[in-house]
């Protein structure tokens, strides 16, 4: 089909479709557009699920719609028409698609239900909280990573079993004695990450494990308790064979025979079943397990006689193969053992682990995939999350299927299986995918699982399949290359012969010769002055070959090579962040950091999950330890030493020899000594004042700005490390700050975290900064293929090619869920390589083939990453392994397209002007603002005196209950309040301010405002008939109080009150707790002078 | 006051525009008039205490006289007068958590969480003044209507317990919230003078009903904020991008076209901007920029408007550092604070018995042993913070006393246990009351000598306040909970409170977009306007099903849009400038703009051709020119050179001489800490131990039974490993790793006999000395591991290794760059033959030799001595480890190695040439 077929096909909104696409076809391009063709239709937004594999990847999908909606909204009508022809809308019925298509974007941002594009685990989030009560899951928390916890909880693990003397203690302690620490370690946690698998063999409950066992004692051949040895020992024709066997030898004249006899006589005496079999297996066999060689032959015939050799060679055949037989028999029973110790500490530690997420109330991904399942497996349940959310999709849009694992699989399709072929309600599926790109197999996706829905679909939804082989990405050179490598591999029968959209588009690959090993360095003459001359180091040196040839050809490249800008098309000279460098392994990028590093190219870092490795963090973690635990001289002397304080060896010299005790206390000593310690004592003394009260991100911002941190670590630094400096220290406070902001935050809390998430590393550890477009964006970019995933360079270089995958090592997981059983057929744990017998052959050579084919799906990703130039380089190995490498598939190809190590040509690009040095974008000086605002002087007062006094004068005169506090009143407050209530409304003299009928009003709290805005309160305002009364309460007693102090407020109310009404008379005066009343003249009098 | 006409004004609320205060001033003083001065009559009901200020000042503005102020108060104030205050929600949810629990329907972990979203129900129905049907059977058949699904079993049960419990509250004693419509109706009785009621957005249903209640008895006028009705050209032009209810259905671009006819130039303009960062603190930078600018020019009032708290957060302390202070009126989780971090800190060393990690953390609160003085409290700290390391004290705190205790040199340390033990012994045992757990908790912390310092933090005094505030309420309820019970309720209430700093005062103020109705800044920046965190609010709970909500009558999701739509257009109606800032990127995903600016900003785009976005301004740290990298150190220090050295301090020298400056020469070092599993050097150091007693027993093997030698190696084994698999089951995998190679063992040792070696002893500690070219000596120290000898007195060292001999073989594959072994030989002496690693990683050990290892020792020896006398002649150190050492080296943060400029790695040392 051609590409505008395909695409009218595919976004047909009243079909059901499978498209397989590949790499760089445009498969977000085509969901997006459907989805736009759906809401075209009418759908309403609500009813449009799309399921895509990372957040990333969603976020992308919806930036795009709305971008697209957005511009169909505010764009020309004719921009539109184009816009919506190109996406497949028959012409005939474009003119009100146009007008149709105008109103989405403001339809689906506010639609309600919402549009929803989502990961498989963010919709399983959603479905989980829709769940009903029953299922228990009220409150539950998303994390997304476990490693911590497992961590953890492992130790819990332990040391309940070192309390308990139980079969799971007996287990592990099995597991620990036979696998070691890291492999009984592996064990449990790989168990723990295919929990979902784990279950599904073998389901819930106690029994699990005698369900698992029984399920691989068929596969096996054993039963429950060992009996190999004793069958083979216990059959007398063996045995007696055995013994004939033992007279020939025994009558042969050679020493090397009768050595043989001897051995095997053991077997007939020795004690213990296994000591015998070792002697039987000793005369049979050669050490290296195999049969010895007993071949009819003149020889023989000679020693024993023709007739006994002949009798010999039989004998020696058929008891070898009985002895093989009983081996293998044994180590599927060995097989069985460690099975059995791992399934039943496995269940009990499963168990905990799950306990001890329920009591936290924490679900990560697998929990949910899990939950989910559960629900919907539940015929109660799934009606009920029908009822809830689902049953609203009326279209479903599955984005990057490959990457789906069998049970994702599973809950989908038990949702789906419930639609009847002609169910009005049943939705349409868009499914999007290419096996080719499926290479996360060690999250569990399975490949196979997208052949296995395309072909339900068809079957149950009409789906259409459709194949996309055109790619607008990769220049035809590449192409070339590519079906050369993967057109006809067995193992990737889904690829078919791609073609590139792009006829124009120059390209090149090139493939580097292996780096070989350094010649043996001259061996040194006489011993190293370690002063002078630093260590040779021991590491081959062929990393850094690979290394420095990639800094070289990248310094060549960058400004002479020609690329197509991404935006325009247009060809200009290369720059770094064209630039991609990938490798299988993080590890392989380190060397090459290091080594564009050394050539002064700027790299973003490959370091995801370094931060707390960089010095620069190390420095700031040095830095806020010093301050919490001043014993730690080293962490102090660390301190000193970074660009912050800036202490020179000179300086920690002085300190050295300083005769206090600790560090902190040489510095300290130090405050009016040399103007770099007096600084660092000075600032630290301060901080650490501060730490006491500060949050930790407050703190940290104190750091950087009293110690001038950033220009200091500006000039500290080379100028190619700078942007990736600033970009961690920026990251370093962010996490600070995200740290804080959650429960509980102490100093030492943050630095223990820190700790723990350096060491638990994985995706727990915190990532480096992000180096930002404006502050050195342009780049080379270095990446994993499983990072790159989704992305693309005009210049892909794949290092480290030459290297091979190596097979799981002990101790892992066998596991098979063909995509079409509702649980995994094949479920165990593998010893030792040496150990395997054949039974489980099958399953280890499908998981082989497995891995085989990811890895050529590996260099399929890597290779249609590159628009234009594609290099591999690697290193010689020593071992040949069987498998070829990519580096040997690329030069097969280049072979078969004519050989040499070069395919295609590469453009150069003009000469470019030569330009000054990029002027940095002009800061505009932050404008000079006065400073604002004020800190108040102690804490809140919260309630005033009057207010309270008042409360508590309304509350008794209304009623209230004397033995309780009014509302807003202290428990401990009240009896005081309640005594001095009591004594004002008891006392005499008092009367006329608080007995209604004596006054003409009364006004509590009696709030005014003057014209020029000030506002007061007076605690009582009394009306009497001769005038006004402004009264004010005060807790002490008469003889306690400064009368000036509240001279000048009284005389601003008894102001006040005169504007209020002007021309009456207005007196002040104080009332005490005690009922005390004590008048306050105007300014100038005394008091008590106006008294009565 | 117009003749009492008691009309129907409570349900025609009077509509208000962007400057909603003054209008609702202007007209209370009109209905006023005839009582001026004294307005003190009246009652004004605000939706928020936050408005009172401005609406004084807009009183006096319009009276424009002194004035007595009418009484001004929100709703709740108004209530909390009165007697009746209703059931405390603490009391409700212990009630109704209890009442689950009895039931023993959930797990017991999800019954706080599933309480709470019941009680959110009950106060949203009440609230709404609706209700659920008096029939459960009818409450089931609407549910099943609205989820359009028949006799699904789960529907039923969560059906019939929500009614149930419902019942039980509607039936119950009032709660807080009936409690004040109670008392609201109760004062409506009392009326006697005129009521204005301002409401922020539709009236709520409260409000409506006091109103109408008023109205029986003085005049009641409600006020309703209302942008339809607005005559602002800004406001209009705000309308019509964001049609206020359904009126307008016309197309966004037909809409902006209709602006543009109305206003060539935009209303817009220079009041709102869209500003996209790329970086959280890029973000904050920004924030601070505008803020600043806006003060430089003489705005005021300005108004963070936090939406994104990490942010706003970050933007604070950058406006801080320039003396910008920012008043906060929304305030932080309890839960974040330091006080609360004391109380967990102290939870957690009571319930896990002091594991170190909490001690310390306990320890080092700013709070705690405010009694003691300051001297003795370091003290104590230094000493515990010590004592914890060297004795690997990883929990308990008794077992820290007492081995604490046995070693002088702790005392204050042991003041500090001591107080914790005594408040352990405070805290309830297994199970009490909450009260009674509030109680233990007090008393703990006054143990702990925290009370006086909490109290005058005020953090501190809003959470003891808040432990007395419930002690108060729930000590009528005598439920006992466990302790985990209680701390997940402590963790909800710590985690439900709000802390709110006042002590700054500024005219700058941190808020969120809620409190922002009604009122009037100089110019407010948005903080987070994407579109997670500017989003309408969510309703959360039990049923977030829209039919269903509607159906029981719940707030919808449109509601809340348009309540999000409304407050953002009265915020930039009523500001004289609006920013609203996002990050454009976080965690590598694109962070999409809110949908209302969205929709805004290609509204703008369409009707004037003008993006309301706009670039901030660049970071200061842009560009890279400058750095110059750090010069690789070289110190020289000839008065510290040792003249004791180790056989390690040897290897250091050799391996990086910086690092020998740093723990030889500065005598730094690691700080101990407390291990909490084996680690494999703690492996080796236990082989160590096992086989020096293994011999101290059988110095030969030769000749002795098999049996007898792998008996008494496997129970000295175990014996030395006992106490490490006491403390950690995971110990007995080291013990096994270690047996699987103790056959491989004695019969490596019968081979070294069978050659004829005899042991002659282990850890040997020796000492020689070096003649330096100045004359002084050198004194050159070790241990040696292992000693052999042979008839006629030839020697061998042995260094035990639990590495792989393929290490091994690297180590010493150029025998000169290796200073431990030829330094055993320098220090056992001339009759030393042979000398080698022994690898025990193996099936059996390894023996990987030192080649000419007399002359390999003397030329390392001569060559120590020369380096030693070159340093003291003044030579320099320089910090030129290669990887695999610095790898491991804890004197990277001192070299500074990873800033060296990348020429100065390999500098020869020409200058120093001595
Ligand atoms: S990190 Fe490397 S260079 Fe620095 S002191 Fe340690 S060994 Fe020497």
């Amino acid at each position: 089909m051609s590409a505008p077929e395909i695409i009218r096909e595919a976004l047909d909104p009243r079909q059901s479709v499978v498209v397989e696409a590949c790499a760089g076809s445009g498969k977000t391009w085509l969901l997006v557009s459907r989805i736009l063709r759906l809401l075209l239709d009418g759908v309403a937004p609500g009813q449009v699920l799309a399921i895509t594999f990372t957040r990333k990847a969603a976020r992308e999908i919806e930036e795009r719609l709305a971008r697209w909606l957005r511009e169909l909204a505010t764009g020309s009508e004719d921009e539109a028409r184009d816009f919506l022809l190109e996406r497949g809308v028959p012409a005939q019925e474009i003119g009100d698609a146009v007008a149709r298509a105008r109103r989405l974007y403001e339809c689906v941002l506010t639609a309600a239900p919402p549009l929803t594009v989502s990961t498989f685990h963010g919709w399983y989030a959603r479905l989980v909280q829709g769940a009903p009560l029953t299922s228990g899951l009220a409150g539950f928390v998303l994390h997304e990573s476990d490693a911590g916890l497992m961590g953890e909880v492992w130790q819990l693990f332990a040391d309940a079993r070192g309390r308990r003397n139980d079969a799971a203690t007996a287990s592990l302690l099995w597991l620990l004695q036979n696998c070691g620490l890291e492999g009984a370690r592996e064990l449990m946690f790989g168990l723990a990450r295919r929990r979902a698998e784990w279950q599904a063999f073998a389901g819930e409950g106690g029994k699990a494990p005698a369900r698992a066992l029984q399920r691989l004692r068929d596969c096996l051949g054993v039963g429950e308790a060992p009996a190999a040895l004793a069958t083979l020992l216990g059959d007398e024709l063996f045995m007696r064979k055995l013994h004939e066997y033992e007279a020939i030898l025994q009558s042969s004249d050679l020493e090397g025979d009768r050595q043989l006899a001897a051995t095997l006589a053991k077997a007939f005496t020795d004690a213990g079943e296994e000591a015998r079999f070792a002697a039987i297996s000793a005369a049979l066999l050669t050490g290296e397990g195999e049969p010895r060689q007993r071949k009819p032959a003149k020889a023989l015939d000679k020693r024993f006689g023709s007739v006994r050799a002949a009798r010999l060679v039989e004998l020696h055949g058929r008891l070898c193969q009985r002895v093989l037989d009983t081996r293998d028999a044994l180590r599927e029973e060995q097989a069985h053992e460690l099975n059995r110790h791992a399934f039943i500490a496995g269940a009990a530690w499963l168990e905990m682990l799950e306990r001890h997420k329920q009591e936290r109330r924490l679900m990560d991904f697998a929990d949910l995939e899990l939950q989910v399942a559960r629900m919907l497996a539940d015929e109660a349940g799934a009606a009920f999350l029908q009822a809830r959310l689902d049953a609203r999709y009326r279209h479903i849009l599955l984005d990057e299927f490959q990457d789906t694992n069998p049970l994702q699989w599973r809950i989908l399709l038990d949702w789906l299986a419930a639609y009847g072929v002609e169910d009005a309600a049943r939705p349409r599926i868009f499914l999007v995918g290419d096996p080719k790109q499926s290479i996360y197999r060690f999250r569990r996706a399975e490949p196979r699982v997208f052949d296995c829905a395309a072909a339900f679909l068809g079957e149950r939804f009409d789906a259409q399949r459709l194949a996309q082989d055109e790619t607008r990405r990769n220049a035809p050179v590449l192409v070339e290359v590519i079906n050369r490598v993967f057109d006809g591999e067995r193992l990737l029968p889904h690829f078919r012969r791609h073609r590139s959209l792009a006829p124009g588009r120059a390209g090149r690959v090139e493939l580097l010769p292996l780096c070989g090993k350094e010649p043996a360095a001259a061996a040194a003459q006489g011993l190293r002055d370690p002063l002078a001359i630093a260590q040779t180091p021991i590491e081959d040196g062929r990393r850094r070959d690979e290394a420095a040839q990639l800094a070289c050809r990248i310094a060549e490249i960058v400004g002479r090579w020609s690329v197509e800008d991404e935006m325009d098309g247009k060809p200009r000279p290369a720059r770094h962040g064209d630039i991609m460098v990938l490798a299988r392994r993080r590890a392989a990028l380190g060397e090459i950091e290091r080594a564009l590093r050394r050539a002064g190219i700027p790299c973003d870092s490959a370091g995801r999950g370094g931060l707390l490795r960089t010095l620069e963090a190390a420095d700031l973690a040095a830095l806020l330890r010093c301050l919490v635990a001043t014993g730690d001289d080293l962490a102090l002397a660390h301190a000193l030493r970074t660009p912050v304080l800036g202490a020179s060896d000179d300086d920690l010299l002085l300190l050295a020899r300083r005769p206090e005790s600790g560090w902190w206390q040489r510095l300290e000593a130090c405050a009016g000594g040399p103007e770099t310690l007096a600084r660092a004592a000075r600032l630290l003394a301060g901080w650490h004042a501060a730490a006491a009260r500060l949050p930790v991100h407050d703190l940290l911002d104190r750091i950087y700005y009293e110690g001038e941190l950033l220009a200091r670590y500006r000039s500290a630094v080379p100028a190619a490390l700078w942007p990736g400096v600033a970009a961690n220290l920026e990251a370093f406070l962010a996490l600070a700050l995200r740290l804080d902001a959650g429960r509980y935050p102490s100093l030492p809390r943050f630095l223990d975290e820190l700790a723990r998430l350096d060491s638990a590393g994985g995706e727990d550890a915190p990532d480096e900064g992000t180096i930002q477009a404006e502050s050195g964006g342009d780049r080379v970019r270095l990446l994993t293929i499983h990072g790159a995933k989704g992305l693309e360079a005009p210049i892909v270089w794949l290092v480290d090619a030459h290297a091979t995958h190596e097979p799981a090592e002990a101790w892992s997981l066998l596991v098979n869920w063909p995509p079409q059983s509702p649980g995994p057929v094949h479920f165990s744990v593998l010893g030792r390589k040496a150990e395997l017998g054949a039974r489980r052959a099958q399953w280890i050579e499908a998981e082989a083939e497995q891995a085989a084919r990811e890895e050529l799906n590996l260099l399929y990703v890597a290779m249609t990453r590159a628009r234009q130039y594609f290099f591999a380089s690697g290193i010689a190995t020593e071992r040949n392994s069987a498998k070829a490498s990519f580096w040997q598939r690329l030069a097969a190809a280049l072979e078969g397209l004519g050989g040499g190590s070069v395919h295609g040509e590469a453009l150069l690009a003009a000469p470019a002007p030569a330009k000054g040095p990029a002027a940095a974008a002009a800061v505009a000086p932050a404008p000079d603002c006065p400073p604002v605002g004020h800190r108040l002087e102690g804490a809140s007062p919260g309630m005033s005196y009057g207010k309270r006094l008042h409360a508590a004068l309304d509350w008794l005169s209304a009623g209230g209950e004397a033995g309780r506090a009014p509302p807003g009143i202290a428990p401990a407050e009240w009896p005081a309040l309640r005594a001095a209530a009591r004594a004002i409304l008891e006392a005499p003299r008092l009367r006329d301010f608080f007995d209604p009928a004596a006054h003409v009003c009364a006004l509590n709290e009696a709030e005014f405002v003057l014209a020029d805005g000030t506002v007061g309160r007076i605690d009582r305002l009394v009306e009497l008939a001769d005038g006004f009364w402004v009264l004010d309460y005060k807790s002490g007693r008469p003889d306690e109080v400064l009368l000036d102090a509240y001279g000048a407020q009284l005389e601003a109310y008894r102001s006040a009150v005169g504007r209020l009404y002007p021309g009456r008379p207005v007196r002040c005066a104080l009332i005490f707790a005690d009922g005390g009343f004590l008048e306050v003249p105007p300014a100038g009098l005394s008091p008590g002078s106006a008294m009565d | 006051m117009p003749e009492a006409a008691h009309n129907d004004a409570a349900l025609h609320p009077v509509p208000l525009g962007p400057d909603g205060l003054a209008r609702c001033a202007r007209r209370i003083v009109a209905e006023l008039s005839g009582h001026l001065p004294d307005l003190s009559g009246a009652l004004i009901v605000l939706p928020s205490p936050l408005l009172a200020p401005a609406l004084r000042q807009a009183l006096a503005a319009t009276a424009g006289r002194a004035i007595l102020l009418p009484r001004i108060a929100t709703l709740e104030q108004l209530a909390s007068a009165g007697q009746e205050r209703g059931v405390p929600d603490s009391r409700r949810q212990l009630l109704l958590y209890r009442l689950l629990r009895g039931q023993g329907w959930f797990a017991g972990s999800a019954l706080w969480e599933i309480g709470a979203e019941l009680l959110a129900l009950f106060d949203e129905l009440n609230e709404r003044a609706s209700s659920l049907p008096r029939d459960e059977a009818e409450f089931v058949d609407r549910l099943e209507r609205a989820y359009a699904a028949r006799g699904s079993q789960p529907l039923r049960f969560e059906a019939e317990l929500v009614h149930r419990l419902w019942r039980a509250e509607a039936t119950g004693p009032p709660s807080r919230q009936v409690a004040m419509a109670l008392m609201l109706a109760e004062l409506a009785t009392r009326a006697a003078g005129p009521l204005f009621v301002l409401c922020d957005g539709a009236p709520r249903p409260v409000e409506r009903a006091f109103c109408q209640a008023w109205s029986a008895r003085q005049n009641a006028l409600l006020f309703q904020p209302e942008r339809a009705a607005a005559e602002d050209p800004l406001l209009q032009a705000l309308n019509l991008a964001w049609p206020p209810g359904a009126a307008d259905d016309a197309p966004l671009d037909a809409r902006a076209a209709a602006a543009a006819r109305a206003w060539p130039e935009s209303p817009l303009s220079g009041r709102l901007r869209l500003l996209g960062a790329e970086s959280l603190e890029a973000e904050a930078a920004a924030v601070a920029a505008e803020v600043k600018r806006w003060l430089a020019g003489g705005r005021r009032d300005i108004a963070l408007v936090a939406a994104d708290r990490a942010a706003a957060r970050r933007a604070r302390a950058l406006l801080e550092r320039d003396g910008v202070l920012v008043r906060d009126e929304t305030g932080w989780k309890l839960s974040t604070t330091r006080a609360a971090a004391l109380v967990d800190a102290w939870l957690e060393v009571h319930v896990a018995d002091g594991y170190h990690r909490d001690l310390l953390d306990l320890a080092k609160s700013p709070f705690v042993f405010d009694d003691l003085p300051e001297p003795d409290r370091q003290a104590g700290l230094l000493q515990l913070e010590g004592g914890l390391a060297r004795h690997n004290l990883i929990h308990g705190i008794e077992r820290c006393r007492t081995t604490l205790a046995r070693v002088p040199g702790h005392e204050k340390a042991l003041l500090l246990l001591g107080r914790m033990a005594g408040a352990r012994r405070k805290m309830p045992r297994d199970e009490a009351s909450l009260a009674g757990w509030l109680d233990g908790l007090e008393q703990a912390l006054a143990e702990l000598g925290a009370l006086a310092s909490l109290a005058a933090d005020a953090a501190g005094a809003t959470l003891l306040e808040l432990l007395r505030t419930r002690r108060e309420e729930l000590a009528a309820v005598p439920a006992r909970l466990g302790f985990g019970e209680w701390r997940e309720w402590l963790n909800r209430e710590l985690e439900g409170a709000a802390f709110v700093d006042r002590g700054i005062d500024s005219p700058v103020v941190m808020t969120h977009l809620a409190a922002t109705r009604l009122r009037r800044f100089d110019a407010a920046v948005v903080i987070g306007a994407d579109r997670d965190n500017l989003a309408p609010q969510r309703s959360r709970g039990v049923f977030d099903h829209p039919a269903v909500r509607e159906e029981l009558g719940l707030s919808l999701p449109a509601e809340a849009r348009a309540r999000l739509r409304d407050d953002l257009a009265g915020l930039v109606a009523s500001c004289g400038e609006v920013t609203a800032t996002w990050q454009l990127r976080r965690d590598d995903e694109q962070n999409l703009l809110s949908p209302e600016l969205d929709l805004l900003r290609a509204f703008h785009a369409r009707a004037w051709g003008k993006d309301l976005q706009d670039a901030p301004p660049a970071p200061a740290i842009g560009d890279a020119a400058s750095g110059r990298g750090t010069a690789m150190p070289r110190p020289r220090a000839p008065q510290l050179v040792p003249l004791r050295v180790s056989a390690s301090a040897h290897a250091s020298l050799l391996a990086c001489p910086y690092q020998f400056f740093a723990r030889r020469m500065l005598g730094l070092s690691e700080a101990q800490e407390v291990r909490e599993a084996l680690e494999k050097r703690d492996y080796g150091e236990f082989v160590h131990r096992i086989l020096q007693r293994f011999h101290a027993v059988h110095p030969r093997v030769t000749g002795l039974a098999e049996d007898v030698l792998a008996t008494k190696l496997e129970s000295i084994s175990r014996e030395v490993f006992a106490p490490e698999i006491a403390r950690n089951f995971l110990g007995h995998a080291w013990l096994a790793r270690w047996l699987q190679r103790a056959a491989g063992y004695i019969a490596w040792q019968k081979g070294r006999e069978a050659a004829g070696w005899r042991y002659a002893g282990s850890e040997l500690e020796r000492e020689v000395r070096l003649a330096l070219d100045d004359g002084a000596e050198l004194a050159l120290h070790g241990r040696i591991d292992r000693l052999d000898r042979r008839d006629g007195g030839s020697e061998a060292v042995l260094d035990f290794k639990t590495q792989d001999a393929q290490k091994l073989k690297k180590r010493l594959r150029d025998p000169g760059e290796d200073a431990q072994l030829s330094s055993y030989v320098l220090l056992q002496g001339g009759n030393v033959a042979e000398a080698a690693y022994v690898g025990l990683d193996g099936d059996k050990p390894v023996e990987v030799p030192l080649a000419g290892a007399q002359a390999m020792a003397q030329a390392q020896g001569a060559r120590l001595a020369a380096v030693i006398g070159a340093l003291r002649r003044g030579a320099a150190l320089p910090a030129h480890g290669i990887d695999a050492v610095c790898a491991v080296c804890e004197m990277r943060g001192l070299c500074r190695k990873d800033y060296h400029a990348a020429d100065a790695s390999l500098a020869p040392a020409a200058e120093d040439g001595a």
